[in-house]
C-alpha cells in the first residue's frame, strides 16, 4: 500500500477540504467518533473513507443504511487525480440488513477484518438504521446495541478508530431515540451535522470544545 | 344463524374460514356444507426449538418447568448443513401464551439459539396440518366441537378450486374520494345481498344500533370496507365505547377487535406507510384502501395468494407480498425438518468496494435509441429472475457451497460466486410449483372465452406474478429468513449474461437491438414477420434454456427522451401500438399516480389519436390532430371549467410532514392538514390542488383537496403547463417543439 498522500486542493474538492479542517484524519484519540443529524452525514462517511484511501490506508466500511456508493469514491479519486481502482480496492465493505447482522458484524467480524486488511479505521454508516425496525422489540434492540457499543469501545482501546454516521431519528421512530443517546454517550468525539440556509454546518459537541465549520450544501447535490 | 349450532354428527365437510390461537389449542372456524358456521377447537401444540451452551440451555429449560409445555430432544438440520444436530423441542400446550413464553426466554437467555420462535401460529398450524386458508376440508369432531382429525380435500396447487359460499358485507363512505382522515363529512353505506343502504342517522346511538342489527341479521363471513383500518372501524369502535353500546364486529364473542397502530417503513429506498389494522376473529375484515394485493389483483387474487402461501387472509391482505414468499420457504423448510432461524444473524462477507461495484450491478440495460420506430418486435423472458433461480439452482445454501467450488459448470458468470450442482436449494424448490401454476393459469386463460372466468384467471395469475416478482428481492433482503446477498448477486449476474446471449442471437440473425432492459428486448428488422420473431424466441430459449416469448409486434413505438435533458435517452418512458391495436405505455402521465386526471385524460386522447396510425408516416400526419386536442384542453382549463376531481394531484409524503424545511407543494398541503388537526405520517398520500402557483404566501399556492369548499379557484396557468409537458413528451420526437406547441395551442388567439 505505497500510495502517496495526495496534496490537498481546496478548490478541487471543497467538501473534503472542509472535512479535513475539522473531522479528518481521524486521529487515534478520536477513538469512537460520531457524526449525527442531517442525512448528509452518510455522504460525509463516504468522503471520509475516500480520504483515508487517498492517504494509502485500508478502510473497513460497515453499511447499515444500504448507502454505500462506489461512484462517489471514484469521483473523489478522479478529482484528486488518483486511480478509482486503487481507492475502491482499499475500502472493504459489508452490509447489514438487520440489527442482528449489524451487531454480529461489529462484535464478531470487525476485529478480524481490521487486522486482515491492516486497517486502522472502521466507518459505520447508519449503524442504527437497522435498529429502528419495529419487528424487533425495543428491549432487544437496546440489548444488541449495548453489546455493539462494548465491542466498539474495546476496539477503540486497542487503538482502532471508529467513525459512526447517524442520521437523526425520524419522528415515527421517536420511541427509539434512546438508542442514539446511548451511542452519543459512548462516543469520545461528537459532531452534529445541520442544514442551515444552504450550508451544512458541523458543530463540535465534544465536552470542552465548541468548534463549528461549514460546507456548502451544493457540494452534496452532485452526489 | 346462531353461533354454536348443536353438533349432531361427528364428520363435517366444508371450508376452513379462520384459525387463531386459543387457550387449549387453535380456534378453527368452519363453514359446513349446510351453510352452518362452527367454532371448533383443535388441540394443537405449536413447538419451538432451542440449542446453545449447556449451562444456558439447562437454565432456560428450568424456567420452563412450570410452563404449559412439554420438552423433548429431537434431531433437526440447519439450512445448508448435511448433518442433523440435536435440538430441544418445546411444544406449548396453550397456544395463546406461545408468544409471551418465547419472548421472555429470548430476553433472558441471550446465548441460546432459538428456532421457529416467531413464525405466526396460524401459519405453523397450516404447515403442520397441511391445510391452508379457505381449504376444502373434512373434519371429525366430538359433540363438544373438539377436532379429532382434519384434512384438506383439495390442494393449494389446484387451478380449478371451488370457493366457499361466503357471505360478504361491504361497508364504505359516501362522498369520500380521497382519504377521509384528511377531512370532510360522509355517510356510511352498507352493501349486502345486492342491496345498498345508506345509514343516515343523526343520532350516533341509532347508527350503531342499525349497524349491529345488520351484522346480526346477515352474520357476514367477510367484512370488506373502504378505509376500515384507519377511519371507519376506529371511529365506530370509539363511538361504541363512548356510548357503551357493544359492537358485534367480531364473530367470536370472547375476543375484542385486534388493533395494530400505523407505522412508516423503508422498502427498496422508498418510504411507505402502513395504515395500521383492525382485524377480527371468526370473521375476516379486509380494507380495500389498505391492501396492495386487493388493489392489484382483487379478491380472487388475495385468495389465490393466501392459499399458496398459507398466510391467513386478513394478514395477507395487509402485509407485503414478501411475507407470502417467506412463508412458502418456511413451509418447505419445516417439511424437510430444516430449522427456521429466529432472526437471521448470518452476515455478508466483506468485499472490496471494487468487487461491490461489479457484483451489485443489478440488471443490464441497453439505452434506447430515442424517437419513434416502426416494425418493432418485443421479446420478454417470462419471470426471468425466478426462472434463473430455478434453472441455476440459486438459493442461500447453494451459493458458494463447499462441494462444487471447483466445478467449472457451477460458476456464476463474471463474479466470483458459484452455485451447487449436487443438491436442489430451498428457493428453487419453493419457486418451481409457483412458476408451473402460473404457466397453467396462462394456458387456461388462452383457452377460455368466457369473460367472467377470464377475469378470475387473470387475477389469480397476477397474484402469482407478484409473488414471483418479489421472490428476487427476498433472496437478499432483511425480511428473508433465508436471504443472502450473494444469492441475490448471482441472479443479477446470470441475468446480465443471459440478456447478452439473447442480444447476440438476435444480432446474428439480422435483428437490430433498439433497446433492452433486464428481461425485455425491443428489436427491429425490416420486413420481419411474427414467424421470424417466434423463431428467434425459440432460438434464444434453446440457447439460454429460459423461456422467452414474443410480447408483440408494434406498428410503431416511441422511446421518449428525458424531459430534463432531451438528448438523454431514458429507459422507462415509451408508448407503442401493437398490431392488435392495443397500446403499451410506460412512464408517461397516463400511468402516473401524481398526474391530475385532466392531464391524464388529455394525454390518453392524444395517444389514442396517434394510435390510429400504422406507419411512421401516418403517425406524423396525425400530429395536427394531437395538437388540436391539447388546444381544446387548454381552452377548457382556461375557462375554469375543470372540476375538483380532475385537478387533484396526489403525492406521497417522503418524510415526516413536520420535518419539511422547504415550501414544496406537498409540504404546504401537509402543513395545512396538520393545522386542521389531521394526523399524517411519512409514506402516506396527500391530495392537493394548485390554486395560485406564484403566490407570495405559500398557503395561497396550493390547497389540500379535503379542505376545499365553495370558495376556491385553480391556477389555470399551472395546469396548462402540466398539460403542455405531458403533450410535449409524446410530440417532441415528432418535431413539435415547446414554443411551437405553445403557440399552436394558445387559448388567446389561434395562429394558423
Ligand atoms: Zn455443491
Amino acid at each position: 500500500m505505497g500510495e502517496p498522500v495526495h496534496p490537498l486542493d481546496d478548490r478541487a474538492d471543497p467538501l473534503l477540504s472542509a472535512l479535513r479542517r475539522g473531522v479528518l484524519p481521524l486521529s487515534q484519540k478520536d477513538g469512537l467518533m460520531l457524526l449525527y443529524g442531517h442525512p448528509a452525514a452518510l455522504v460525509l462517511g463516504l468522503y471520509a473513507a475516500a480520504d483515508r484511501a487517498l492517504a494509502g490506508e485500508a478502510v473497513v466500511y460497515l453499511d447499515g443504511a444500504n448507502a454505500f456508493d462506489p461512484f462517489v469514491i471514484s469521483r473523489v479519486a478522479r478529482t484528486h487525480r488518483a486511480q478509482p481502482r486503487t481507492l475502491l480496492t482499499s475500502i472493504h465493505v459489508a452490509r447489514a440488513f438487520t440489527c442482528h447482522q449489524m451487531e454480529r458484524l461489529v462484535s464478531d467480524c470487525l476485529a478480524t477484518a481490521l487486522s486482515r486488511y491492516q486497517a486502522r479505521v472502521a466507518i459505520l454508516s447508519g449503524p442504527l438504521e437497522t435498529f429502528y425496525d419495529e419487528a424487533v422489540s425495543s428491549d432487544e434492540a437496546t440489548r444488541l446495541l449495548k453489546r455493539m457499543i462494548t465491542s466498539l469501545q474495546k476496539l477503540s482501546r486497542q487503538g482502532y478508530r471508529a467513525l459512526c454516521l447517524c442520521p437523526s431519528v425520524s419522528p415515527q421512530h421517536q420511541n427509539r431515540y434512546g438508542l442514539l443517546m446511548r451511542l452519543q454517550a459512548a462516543a469520545t468525539r461528537l459532531i452534529r451535522v445541520e442544514d442551515a440556509e444552504g450550508l451544512l454546518s458541523l458543530y463540535e459537541e465534544t465536552a470542552g470544545s465548541s468548534k463549528q465549520w461549514q460546507i456548502p450544501r451544493a457540494v452534496l447535490e452532485h452526489v | 344463524m346462531t353461533l354454536k349450532p348443536a353438533l349432531s354428527h361427528t364428520r363435517l365437510t366444508g371450508w376452513l374460514l379462520d384459525v387463531y390461537p386459543d387457550r387449549t389449542g387453535m380456534a378453527v372456524w368452519f363453514l359446513d356444507d349446510e351453510g352452518r358456521r362452527f367454532r371448533l377447537l383443535d388441540p394443537y401444540h405449536p413447538a419451538f426449538y432451542l440449542t446453545g451452551p449447556q449451562p444456558d440451555l439447562l437454565a432456560a429449560l428450568r424456567t420452563l418447568r412450570n410452563a404449559p409445555a412439554t420438552v423433548r430432544l429431537v434431531e433437526r438440520r440447519e439450512l445448508g448443513m448435511h448433518d442433523t444436530m440435536p435440538v430441544t423441542e418445546v411444544a406449548v400446550c396453550q397456544p395463546i401464551v406461545f408468544t409471551t413464553l418465547v419472548r421472555s426466554l429470548i430476553r433472558r437467555f441471550e446465548h441460546v439459539q432459538f428456532y421457529q420462535a416467531d413464525v405466526s401460529l396460524p401459519q405453523l398450524y397450516f404447515y403442520d396440518r397441511q391445510l391452508f386458508p379457505l381449504a376444502r376440508c373434512e373434519v371429525e369432531v366430538t359433540s363438544h366441537g373438539i377436532i379429532q382429525a382434519i384434512h384438506a380435500t383439495d390442494s393449494p396447487w389446484d387451478t380449478n378450486y371451488g370457493m366457499p359460499p361466503l357471505s360478504i358485507l361491504e361497508l364504505s363512505l359516501e362522498g369520500a374520494s380521497f382519504n377521509p382522515n384528511h377531512g370532510g363529512t360522509f355517510h356510511l353505506v352498507v352493501r349486502v345481498d345486492r342491496q345498498e343502504r345508506r345509514l343516515e342517522h343523526t343520532d350516533h346511538a341509532d347508527l350503531l344500533t342499525s349497524f349491529n342489527t345488520l351484522l346480526q341479521r346477515y352474520d357476514p363471513d367477510v367484512l370488506i370496507t373502504d378505509w376500515g383500518d384507519s377511519y371507519l372501524l376506529p371511529r365506530l369502535l370509539m363511538l361504541a365505547s363512548q356510548l357503551r353500546i357493544p359492537l358485534a364486529l367480531n364473530r367470536d364473542p370472547m375476543r375484542s377487535v385486534e388493533i395494530r397502530p400505523p407505522r412508516s417503513y423503508f422498502s427498496y429506498g422508498r418510504i411507505l406507510a402502513s395504515a395500521g389494522a383492525r382485524t377480527l376473529y371468526g370473521r375476516l375484515h379486509i380494507d380495500r384502501q389498505n391492501s396492495f394485493v386487493m388493489a392489484e389483483t382483487g379478491f380472487a387474487g388475495l385468495i389465490e395468494q393466501a392459499r399458496v402461501t398459507k398466510v391467513p387472509l386478513q394478514h395477507m391482505a395487509r402485509t407485503t407480498t414478501g411475507t407470502g414468499i417467506t412463508s412458502m420457504q418456511m413451509e418447505h423448510a419445516h417439511r424437510d425438518s430444516i430449522l427456521i432461524p429466529y432472526r437471521k444473524r448470518q452476515t455478508e462477507e466483506f468485499k472490496s468496494a471494487l468487487e461491490l461495484l461489479h457484483t451489485d450491478q443489478g440488471g443490464l440495460v441497453f439505452a434506447p435509441l430515442s424517437g419513434y420506430h416502426e416494425n418493432v418486435g418485443e421479446l420478454d423472458f417470462a419471470s426471468m429472475y425466478p426462472s434463473i433461480m430455478v434453472r441455476f439452482n440459486v438459493s442461500p445454501e447453494t451459493v458458494n457451497c463447499s462441494c462444487c467450488a471447483h466445478d467449472p459448470l457451477a460458476r456464476v458468470p463474471e463474479i466470483k460466486h458459484h452455485t451447487c450442482r449436487q443438491r436442489e436449494g430451498l428457493v428453487p424448490r419453493t419457486l418451481r410449483p409457483l412458476l408451473n401454476k402460473r404457466a397453467q393459469y396462462k394456458r387456461q386463460l388462452a383457452a377460455t372465452a368466457d369473460s367472467a372466468a377470464r377475469w378470475v384467471l387473470d387475477q389469480r395469475q397476477t397474484a402469482l406474478k407478484w409473488l414471483l416478482v418479489v421472490s428476487f428481492g427476498y433472496l437478499g433482503y432483511k425480511n428473508a429468513r433465508f436471504g443472502r446477498i450473494e444469492a441475490h448477486e448471482s441472479v443479477t449476474a446470470y441475468s446480465r449474461d443471459i440478456l447478452l446471449q439473447a442480444k447476440e442471437s438476435a444480432e446474428a440473425t439480422g435483428f437490430r437491438l433498439l433497446h433492452a432492459i433486464v428481461d425485455s428486448l425491443w428489436l427491429h428488422k425490416p420486413g420481419a414477420t411474427r414467424a421470424d420473431y417466434e423463431a428467434l424466441a425459440q432460438a434464444i430459449s434453446a440457447r439460454t434454456r429460459l423461456p422467452i416469448a414474443v410480447e408483440g409486434l408494434y406498428h410503431w413505438i416511441g422511446f421518449l427522451p428525458s424531459r430534463v435533458n432531451p438528448r438523454m435517452p431514458v429507459h422507462n418512458q415509451f408508448a407503442g401500438v401493437f398490431e392488435t391495436g392495443e397500446m403499451k405505455v410506460r412512464g408517461l402521465e397516463v400511468r402516473r399516480s401524481d398526474a391530475p386526471l385532466v392531464v391524464k385524460r388529455a394525454q390518453a386522447e392524444i395517444l389514442r389519436c396517434l394510435g390510429d396510425a400504422k406507419t411512421l408516416r401516418e403517425l406524423r400526419e396525425a400530429v395536427p390532430r394531437g395538437i388540436e386536442i391539447v388546444r381544446a384542453y387548454r381552452h377548457y382549463l382556461r375557462e375554469g371549467r375543470a372540476r375538483l376531481e380532475e385537478l387533484v394531484i396526489s403525492k406521497s409524503l417522503s418524510q415526516d410532514p413536520r420535518s419539511y424545511r422547504h415550501e414544496t407543494r406537498t409540504a404546504i398541503a401537509a402543513k395545512e392538514l396538520l393545522g386542521h388537526g389531521v394526523k399524517l405520517q411519512a409514506g402516506e398520500s396527500l391530495y392537493y390542488v394548485i390554486t395560485d402557483a406564484p403566490a407570495r404566501l405559500p398557503h395561497d399556492r396550493v390547497r389540500a383537496a379535503a379542505t376545499i369548499d365553495g370558495t376556491w379557484s385553480y391556477d389555470a396557468g399551472a395546469y396548462e403547463q402540466l398539460l403542455h409537458n405531458a403533450a410535449l413528451a409524446i410530440l417532441s420526437p415528432l418535431g413539435v417543439e415547446s414554443a411551437l406547441l405553445d403557440r399552436l395551442t394558445s387559448p388567446v388567439g389561434r395562429v394558423e
